[in-house]
């Protein structure tokens, strides 16, 4: 994009043409910081629901000025070329349309107009949901009642036998949003993925669906790395005397990671804890909790052709209940992965570097992972349900000035056994 | 405008002929009359037009938040209509990956 936004300067300041960009992705704050970095100075829009059914993007359209598309094959190095901008729709003077446009769709027409509390499942409530989280809500103070409302309703309208797979995109969406939200659930983002990976069985060429899942998935699924140019962008921006846009949802490891092939590098990680002498989390000091998002290449028809892998997104809970904190000036976390036979773990030791500068914090530690079926010397791979384990190391207080202890807290992770999981 | 208006007025009156005609058993001439005007019409008249964001379809009428927070816009406002055109538009569809 950013050769369409230099490519038409002149023509925007002209005001002999308006460009609006719309965006296809999940967290917005993301496009914001790409659009301050590049210097777009035209509106975008946010659909992270695909309320305007693509299917891929990047699409450019020229839309004339009674809303008719004159072409999507444009190229921004032909403004003034035969068949350019120019030609095709900046010089031509269009009819207006000879007809009556026909009604819109119901999500079209009525998604900003549903009041009242419809029943889940119904198209109202099903708009009212999407209305919710699209446009946000106007109460404000606790919106827990509304994100559960809107997710039920959308798990209800996608339940149904004859619901859509765009149906079960929207539902992966809302339930990803409200994970980034303060009103989180631990099943949410696992769900998300699901409904996400049901709903690209049901249309695999569509590829806005599938790049949602490649997000969070393994490396050997990346069609490029997602946003390795956040970092980039901070520091230009930053360079310039300006306050670059604040990522409200951190980016995970996935998301930064580029594609990457089978072959493991990591051969001499050591165990830290290999005979279990740290003692064990008792009291349940610290949640751990799993996400497994699927190789896009496995869902649908034509799994177990692709190379089977998987990425496991771990969230790590310090107890509220317990008022429990790390105690970052003791040392960071550790995790170990123990891969089941038959799969392997990229890399089996991660350090979680305490997140701020403080001596104590209780913040949700995430950290995701790559697992990668191998074939064993016969050239078979391994296939039936498999579980990964791992420990946690701690260190962690309970209280201001109350009990502190380096505690091991072990977990297990289902790996996906199936193309659906 | 006024070849244009009578244009108009003329498809909509054979239409409303047409449907008078159905109405009352007489569909065969009437479709008759309608499509031998249809036979007429320039290439670019098109009688159900379809809304999406391929070539010849025209903008869906659906309204999106921006992502700088300043509100939302709705994507008809952005056409024009008989009386006064909108402007020109790129529409570009992307994602920062």
């Amino acid at each position: 994009m950013p050769v369409w936004h230099a490519a038409t300067k002149e023509l925007r300041e002209s005001g002999e043409l308006t460009v609006i960009g719309i965006v296809q992705e999940q967290h917005p704050e993301r496009a914001k910081l790409f659009a301050q970095w590049q210097g777009f100075d035209w509106p975008i829009l946010w659909d992270a629901f695909n309320l305007l059914d693509l299917s891929a993007v990047p699409i450019v359209c020229a839309v004339d000025e009674y809303g008719q598309v004159r072409s999507t094959r444009l190229r921004p190095n032909q403004i003034d070329e035969p068949g350019g901008l120019r030609a095709v729709l900046l010089d031509p003077a269009f009819e207006p349309p000879k007809f009556v446009a026909p009604p819109e769709s119901l999500l079209h027409q009525g998604l900003a107009k549903v009041v009242g509390d419809p029943a889940p499942g119904t198209p109202l409530a099903t708009l009212q949901s999407l209305a919710f989280f699209v446009y946000g809500s106007r109460a404000e103070g606790d919106l827990s009642a509304s994100f559960e409302r809107g997710v039920n309703s959308l798990r209800a309208w996608a339940a149904r036998p004859e619901a859509l797979p765009a149906d079960l995109f929207r539902l992966g969406v809302a339930l990803r949003l409200r994970y980034d939200s303060p009103y989180a659930q631990e099943s949410d983002f696992q769900e998300s993925l699901d409904a996400w990976s049901q709903a690209l069985a049901g249309n695999p060429s569509q590829y806005i669906w599938r790049r949602r899942i490649q997000q969070w998935g393994p490396r050997l699924d990346k069609p490029y790395p997602f946003y390795n140019w956040v970092d980039q962008a901070v520091q230009e921006v930053t360079a310039r005397g300006e306050v670059p846009v604040a990522l409200r949802v951190p980016l995970t490891g996935s998301e930064r990671a580029a594609r990457k092939g089978s072959k493991s590098a990591d051969a001499a990680a050591v165990e830290p804890d290999p005979e279990a002498e740290i003692p064990r989390d008792e009291s349940g000091w610290l949640a751990v909790s799993a996400a497994v998002a699927p190789h896009s290449g496995d869902i649908g028809k034509g799994a177990g052709k692709a190379a089977a892998a998987a990425r496991v997104h771990l969230s790590l809970t310090p107890s509220a209940e317990a008022s429990v904190h790390w105690t970052n000036d003791a040392g960071a976390s550790v995790v170990w992965l123990d891969a089941p036979a038959g799969w392997r773990v990229e890399p089996a030791l991660h350090e979680l570097v305490p997140a701020g500068a403080s001596a104590t914090s209780s913040e949700v530690r995430r950290l995701d992972f790559g697992v990668v079926r191998v074939p064993d010397a016969g050239g078979e791979a391994a296939s039936g349900p498999a579980v990964l384990r791992g420990y946690v190391l701690a260190y962690l207080c309970s209280g201001e000035d109350g009990e502190c202890s380096y505690l091991r807290r072990e977990f297990e992770v289902e790996l996906p056994t199936s193309p659906n999981k | 405008m006024g070849l244009r208006f009578f244009y108009s007025y003329s498809i909509a009156m054979i239409r409303a002929f047409s449907l008078v005609c159905l109405t009352l058993g007489l569909g065969l001439p009437a479709q008759a009359a309608f499509q031998d005007s249809a036979a007429t019409l320039p290439v670019e008249v098109q009688e159900a037009p379809t809304r999406g964001f391929s070539q010849g379809q025209f903008l869906p009428d659906v309204e999106l938040p921006r992502i700088d927070g300043k509100g939302t816009i709705r994507l008809r406002d952005l056409m024009g209509d008989f009386e006064k055109p909108g402007k020109k538009l790129l529409l570009i569809h992307f994602a920062s990956w």
